[in-house]
């Protein structure tokens, strides 16, 4: 049948088949490793980068996603929803970024003594707000699974106040974890798909 | 007393069902592309599994009884063929919609 909800239904489906690509899965567990990695290896300069995926996003969702899926409009209360959660999305990326800023500085000492702080307890804090991230997106972008995500990177950054493990393997470990996810996802998707014959 | 005073009420409701949308593809055309504001051809092949001789045919007629039109456009400096409904195609599926209910309704 062809009921309101029925088709409120499709349309969400059909808007959610634009992420089963999982290029965003990917985007979002490469910061998560690199941040991992960084803390590590002690290499401040990896925090830089988890900025990069995020930039790398779009172009990759047109050269891959688009071409298979074709181009939609959605209804004009989608697309006002869509321009929100980006303004949103945005701002939370920012904050990472700045986030990220204000924890290599502090690892090296240049804005104040961090690193005894840091091993205390405000890698619990960073954990949540990076969960929070992931959070985020799940609400706004209405994808369930990165709720899920969230609560492994929180686990992550958690795991070292209840094992004997370096800070920052657990979470370049999920951060690994669900960028492999969206391989996943994307192999799936690519098996899934092909481009139209023109 | 007339014909159609004679008939049930589904029977009537039958009657008024638009043929051009009735047909299966253009039935999956209308309700893809009610849902969207507009869809390229790509995205309604995907999503109404149909070839693409088929759905140019069923978009030709579509298009011929004015409830989709063609609008083209660059997304990305790139030229596309954005197919919409228009505002007498979205009151055609409206109908459509309310008296295949009153069919189904009546029928149960």
């Amino acid at each position: 049948m062809i009921s309101e909800s029925d088709l409120r239904n499709a349309e969400r489906k059909n808007y959610l088949f634009y992420f089963e690509d999982g290029i965003l899965d990917i985007i979002a567990g490469l910061p998560v490793l690199s941040f991992g990695l960084g803390m590590v290896f002690d290499a401040t300069l990896l925090f830089i980068f988890t900025w990069l995926p995020i930039i790398l996003y779009w172009p990759v969702k047109q050269a891959i996603t688009l071409p298979r899926m074709g181009y939609v409009k959605f209804s004009p209360e989608r697309q006002r929803r869509i321009s929100k959660n980006m303004v949103l999305l945005l701002f939370a990326g920012s904050l990472f970024l700045l986030l990220g800023i204000f924890v290599t500085l502090g690892f090296e000492g240049q804005l104040f003594n961090l690193r005894d702080f840091m091993m205390k307890y405000s890698l619990l804090i960073l954990g949540a707000i990076m969960a929070s991230a992931f959070l985020l997106i799940s609400i706004l972008f209405e994808l369930k699974r990165f709720s899920g995500y969230g609560a492994l990177v929180f686990a992550a950054w958690l795991t070292p106040f209840l094992f004997p493990i370096r800070e920052g393997i657990p979470v370049a470990l999920i951060g690994a974890l669900i960028s492999l996810i969206g391989v996943g996802f994307l192999v799936r998707f690519f098996i899934n798909t092909t481009p139209p014959l023109e | 007393m007339s014909p159609q005073q004679t008939q049930p009420a589904e029977m009537l409701a039958i009657d008024r069902l638009d043929r051009v949308i009735h047909e299966p593809g253009r039935l999956k055309i209308m309700t893809h592309l009610y849902i969207v504001e507009s869809g390229d051809f790509v995205y309604l092949m995907r999503t109404t599994g149909l070839t693409r001789g088929n759905l140019s045919s069923h978009m030709t007629k579509l298009e011929q009884v004015g409830y989709v039109e063609v609008i083209k456009e660059f997304v990305n400096r790139r030229p596309v063929t954005m197919l919409s409904l228009t505002e007498t195609g979205r009151k055609a599926f409206q109908d459509y919609r309310k008296n295949i209910s009153l069919v189904m309704e009546s029928s149960n």
